[in-house]
């Protein structure tokens, strides 16, 4: 499967506009919402049929009658995700468990025990025309974000041909859910937003982006006069795929749902040009 | 008895106006200290002409190496690395860059011991002052772990920093203002946990709409009061109904501002919004709403205070 993964640094700066933009091209046969703190894409398509599955994490479960009081979980648990707590034994705070196993394995006499916790959910809903979003969603007040977007791209890829194009909207930042996003990228689409804030945060994902040797182009959003993120463009040597311009009627059709090629309709030979400039020379 | 308030700015969704909004109503609230939480997308320091007063090294725990002189290529880390952080290319184990979440459970079973355990060094944090605003900002390194860690890291400092400047009668106020970060993931929670507010900045669109929902979920379920502010409340004034109808007994809307091209120009300008355009219709909305906060905090502290006794 041919993963392009629309990143920006910023949020904000169009992602997800983009994401649906080329979602809507031919050769496009699913989109995966990997923005799982906050997915959006679900908003601006209508869904046919959907399935959902859960996501889960292994969390220990404390068995007292077991414990040899040894203090083995307590001192290798790097997350202070198990404390002693006198005569009860221990407890276990959820929330800070990152699932890695060690107390399970360091355990001398099984007193913990892995036991399935949701922590989120990956929905697939088939859209008009034999496309399917994917979309991953983190519950609220769960922190283990990137084992969500890993288990959204297991989900939609082993359900996919391996000869098909799928776009990854991802999130915002550069963080550890970022890594998870463009793991196996095909393809790295980067939107800056033309300004100093967009410029500043599109540039830490572009290194980062770089140092994993992939390839990678941009679309730059918002474009002004003054083409700020153009010449940094062109200082760096990027390859710029396209260029919007700042516009209000975007802004306002984008707050009644409508995608960009509804709003502005010959921005859709343009996305499906860029597609096939993407398949062609990676 | 916590002396300091902390008003965490949140959006859920990016892009709403969040930084532009915290630096704006600085100029008002006049807080002791900014903590920028946002530290993989840093940019609160980018509104101010600072100067760098303190920088620091971020460690935000240890990582694996493995020792390929002593591995013995036995397999044993792989298979219990839950992360999937380990490979093997040709014979030979190594911990994949920006993979490993140091759990150590490799480093305690590896039969040769050949897994060192080393300190991640995963960005950097800075003390910045402009004009007597000392802003706490860092910047995460590309890809890496430990973004929660590294805004509680900003977070306390400041915390620390804003008490001492109370207790010595040097600062503006009691108020710490933290600029947060996108979402409802690990660095939201880092920032959020334990304030004395949350003031949610959104947008009458799907996705702003939407994400007020989830991030408004997330402040209720640590128990921490919201206020709202409607950023280019003028885009769809449907969606804001809607909002205003959703917020019933949940949050205070505190104020609308209209979509502004004055947001673009305060940052070219490197400059709150109130600074650059005194006179604008956008710096009247933005002194009114924190005169807003500013009462409802106080109503806020009160009653916790209230509790305490």
């Amino acid at each position: 499967v041919k993963e392009i993964v629309i990143v920006s640094g910023k949020g904000g700066a169009g992602k997800t506009t983009l994401a649906l933009s080329l979602f809507e091209t031919p050769r496009v046969a699913a989109l995966l919402d990997a923005d799982v703190e906050e997915p959006n894409a679900h908003l601006f398509l209508e869904s046919k049929k959907t399935k959902q599955w859960p996501v889960n994490l292994p969390i220990p479960e404390f068995d007292g009658d077991l414990c040899s009081k040894c203090g083995k979980c307590v001192a290798i648990c790097q997350f202070n995700a198990i404390a002693s707590a006198g005569k009860a034994g221990k407890i276990i705070f959820e929330e800070l468990c990152h699932s890695c196993n060690a107390c399970v394995e360091l355990c001398p006499t099984q007193a913990l025990r892995p036991r399935d916790v949701a922590i989120g959910s990956v929905t697939l809903s088939e859209i008009a025309a034999k496309k399917q979003l994917y979309t991953g969603r983190l519950n609220v007040a769960n922190a283990s974000a990137p084992e969500v977007i890993r288990s959204l791209k297991e989900k939609a890829l082993s359900r996919l041909g391996s000869d098909e194009v799928v776009i990854v909207d991802s999130p915002p930042g550069c963080a550890c859910t970022f890594t998870a996003a463009i793991e196996n990228a095909f393809y790295v689409l980067v939107v800056i937003e033309d300004s100093p804030f967009g410029i500043h945060d599109a540039d830490k994902v572009i290194q980062a982006v770089l140092k994993e040797n992939l390839p990678v182009g941009v679309i730059i959003n918002r474009a002004k006069e003054k083409q700020d993120a153009f010449n940094y463009c062109k200082d760096k040597g990027l390859k710029v795929l396209m260029e919007i311009p700042e516009n209000i009627d975007i802004a306002k059709g984008y707050s009644e749902g409508r995608t960009l090629s509804k709003i502005v309709p010959a921005y859709s030979l343009v996305f499906k040009q860029i597609l096939e400039v993407i398949l062609e020379n990676n | 008895l916590k002396t300091i308030k902390e008003l965490v700015v949140l959006s859920g969704k990016g892009g709403t106006g969040k930084t532009s909004v915290t630096a704006s109503l600085a100029c008002f609230l006049k807080p002791s200290v900014l903590a920028d939480c946002d530290v993989d997308a840093a940019n609160l320091s980018m509104l101010y002409s600072v100067q760098e007063k303190r920088r620091e090294d971020f460690f935000g725990g240890n990582e694996a190496q493995i020792n390929s002189e002593k591995c013995s290529a036995c397999g044993l880390c792989a298979e219990l690395c839950r992360f999937d952080a380990i490979e093997e290319k040709g014979g030979v184990y190594s911990v994949m860059e920006g993979r490993c979440e140091g759990c150590k459970l490799c480093v305690v079973k590896c039969p040769e011991e050949a897994i060192d355990w080393k300190p991640a060094h995963n960005g950097v944090w800075m003390v910045s002052k402009d004009k007597g605003i000392n802003i706490f900002h860092a910047e995460l390194n590309g890809g890496a772990e430990n973004s929660g860690k590294l805004a509680t890291k900003v977070r306390g400092e400041a915390f620390q920093y804003a008490e001492q400047l109370v207790s010595r009668g040097e600062g503006n106020s009691d108020l710490l203002l933290i600029d947060g970060p996108p979402g409802i993931g690990c660095p939201v929670i880092a920032s959020l946990t334990g304030a004395t507010a949350a003031l949610i900045v959104t947008e009458p669109t799907p996705s702003g709409f939407h994400d007020l929902k989830r991030i408004l979920e997330l402040a209720a379920h640590f128990r921490i009061p919201s206020m709202i502010l409607i950023n280019k409340a003028d885009l769809n004034s449907a969606i804001v109904d809607e909002i205003y109808g959703f917020a019933k007994g949940k949050a205070e809307v505190v104020g609308e501002i209209p979509y502004s091209e004055l947001f673009h120009k305060a940052q070219k300008a490197c400059s709150p919004i109130p600074e650059l355009a005194p006179e604008s219709v956008e710096t009247e909305l933005l002194r009114d709403i924190s005169k807003k906060i500013s009462k409802t905090l106080d109503a806020i502290s009160a009653k916790k205070r209230g509790g305490e006794r």
